[in-house]
């Protein structure tokens, strides 16, 4: 699953642990999942979500095309 | 909804990175325990039962059998419970990843050299050795799905 975790977390100027702590999980886990190996579960998405004022779906692309935030 | 971590969005920068610092601090800290308080249990019977540590007719006294199993199960089963705390969800379907793939290893090879070992084609099963490959598979396993 694609998502815009990178940017936004560059936006913010966060390390990865930095994210990580954050979420409460590790640092590995915030990049298993920018690049895309981990696709978070539902209470994680969530909690990416608030944290980022966001809605799951501005996060993340589900890939079935459905509405992209990619242009 | 569920909540946001432990530091917030408004947390000060570097918030998020002590956090994780202590977490992964914590789970060292447990490893180092289990591994301290095993040591023990690993020296006393490699001195009291190193040369025939392996063979299956030779029977050790109840009570140190009793002792060791006890203390395995202390740690095991404490120091899983205590880690699980520790670990997120990707290390925690590593690990569900890692058994499936020891367990489908297990079930493989233990047919096969029971067959084999019936048709008197390899020596009988050794419960040792498939106990030491499931968990030589379920640590290769972990390292191939944590770095690819």
């Amino acid at each position: 699953m694609k998502n815009r975790l990178r940017v936004l977390r560059a936006e913010r100027g966060w390390s990865q642990a930095e994210l990580g702590g954050r979420l409460g999980v590790s640092r590995q886990a915030v990049n298993a999942i920018e690049t895309g190996k981990h696709d978070p579960s539902l209470p994680l998405a969530f909690k990416l979500a608030r944290l980022f004022g966001m809605g799951i779906e501005e996060i993340f692309e589900d890939g079935e095309g459905g509405e992209s935030w990619r242009v | 909804m569920a909540k946001v971590g432990r530091a917030g969005v408004s947390e000060p920068a570097g918030s998020g990175e002590a956090l994780e610092r202590k977490r992964r601090r914590r789970k060292v800290a447990i490893m180092a325990l289990v591994f301290v308080l095993a040591f023990p249990a690993g020296f006393l019977v490699g001195f009291t039962e190193a040369e025939d540590l392996l063979v299956m007719e030779d029977r050790w006294p109840p009570a140190l059998a009793l002792g060791l199993s006890l203390a395995y199960l202390g740690l095991v089963v404490g120091g899983a419970i205590a880690l699980s705390r520790q670990v997120d969800e990707v290390e925690r379907t590593i690990k569900y990843k890692a058994a499936s793939a020891a367990a489908s290893a297990y079930v493989i090879v233990y047919p096969v050299w029971f067959l084999w070992w019936k048709g008197g084609f390899v020596a009988e099963p050794m419960h040792v050795a498939l106990y030491i490959g499931f968990l030589a598979v379920f640590l290769l396993a972990s390292l191939f799905y944590r770095f690819r």
